[in-house]
């Protein structure tokens, strides 16, 4: 059953414990500090980004190798997204956004392996994302803006009555964009891993049927094909919307007055 | 909806170096520059690549996220003040205005992204009841 089961992939399981944080003295309660398969993945993911532009820029060639142009492309890429929804002034937060992308990016991809799980299919990771690029976008607008962050709330050009309902609401929307932003990164790549899995495993059961059941797996087979190369593109595409988003409302963050 | 097109040009200003430069620098320096809006255009052009299922799962969350966070609050709200459904109600109604407001600001964003339409395939205006371009 574990072989066709859609939701077994997500599976969290231990690799190896930290130990318990704040139990009592007959070891109940506390929060256990364990090193998961979803920790795993983060690490390799954190570690192939950082072993790679660390290995492929060493050469630092003013004629770049293939390898620093891979690099150097996706420097660029995230660069101009971030200058031209941020302006030049976001690019003080290019590192963070080029970390945001290049960690969505790789863990999806690592996900797209068999028998590797999809580190964003969880919520708590989106959510995590997410939060940390609210507290950026508040923490830095606060900061720089003071009380003028505040203008984010306020339209200008708007009666002083509509401004009674208008603010709630601008208030409320910016409250969501957290949850919009973690819920689609996660929604995604669970969705996009279940509906794969699905048709792996009509696939898996039609063949068990005997002649017949392998003519109708082809497809079922097919699906799936059509399926992993959508889900390729739904990983790269799901980091980029992930970044250009964080980059608008890094932009929020510079210039509240809209 | 013609003027729209022609504004896409102008939309993102050159910026022009103040400091002194000489010689083959300069022109070159001028030329990179010049790559710069092409190339953030060309970025701009990939979030068009959007699947129509993208598309619409943007819009979808961006709607759901308000009402639910709304919610949440409005219920939060309650159990501090103990006025059970007021805030609740009062909150699901700002949060579905709130998602209204999500799902128009990422289509027009999506509209402002998305490339110029061909004046072959424009429906004529008097077939379009409104144009909010």
């Amino acid at each position: 059953m574990a072989g066709t089961d859609p939701i077994s992939q997500f599976n969290i399981y231990e690799l190896f414990s930290f130990g318990t944080i704040g139990a009592d003295a007959e070891g109940a309660g506390g929060f256990e500090l364990a090193f998961t398969n979803s920790s795993l993945f983060m690490v390799l993911t954190v570690g192939l980004i950082a072993g790679y532009l660390i290995l492929s820029t060493r050469g630092r060639g003013l004629v770049p190798s293939r390898l620093q142009l891979v690099s150097e492309i996706t420097y660029e890429f995230i660069a101009n997204m971030v200058r031209s929804s941020a302006g030049n002034e976001g690019m003080k937060f290019f590192p963070f956004v080029f970390s945001l992308f290049t960690f969505i990016l790789i863990s999806n991809m690592f996900g797209m392996f068999p028998y590797f799980i999809t580190v964003a299919s969880h919520l708590i990771i989106t959510v995590a994302l997410a939060l940390l690029v609210m507290t950026v976008v508040i923490v830095y607008g606060v900061m720089r803006n003071g009380f003028g962050f505040l203008k984010l709330f306020v339209p200008s050009g708007i009666p002083l009555p509509v401004l009674i309902i208008v603010v709630p609401i601008e208030v409320l929307s910016f409250l969501s964009r957290p949850l919009s932003l973690s819920l689609r990164l996660f929604g995604n790549m669970l969705a996009g891993h279940i509906v794969l899995k699905v048709f792996a495993g009509f696939v898996v059961t039609l063949t068990s049927m005997g002649a017949f059941g392998i003519i109708g797996a082809v497809l079922p087979f097919g699906m799936t094909v059509a399926l992993t190369g959508l889900e390729f593109l739904v990983s790269a595409l799901q980091a980029f919307v992930f970044t250009i988003l964080t980059c608008v409302y890094l932009n929020d963050a510079i210039h509240p007055g809209h | 909806m013609f003027s729209m097109a022609d504004s896409d040009k102008t939309k993102r200003p050159e910026r022009v170096s103040q400091r002194p430069e000489t010689g083959a620098l300069a022109s070159r320096i001028r030329r990179a520059k010049k790559q710069r809006p092409a190339l953030a255009a060309a970025s701009a052009m990939r979030q068009n690549e959007l699947t129509g299922a993208g598309r619409a799962f943007r819009m979808a969350s961006e709607f759901v996220a308000a009402v639910i966070v709304a919610t949440a609050l409005g219920m939060a709200l309650d159990a501090i003040f103990g006025t059970r459904p007021i805030f609740m109600i009062v909150l699901l109604l700002l949060g579905f205005a709130a998602g209204v407001l999500n799902v128009t600001r990422a289509a027009a964003e999506m509209n402002a992204n998305a490339p110029k339409p061909d004046p072959d395939k424009l429906v004529p205006p008097d077939e379009l009841d409104d144009d909010d371009d």
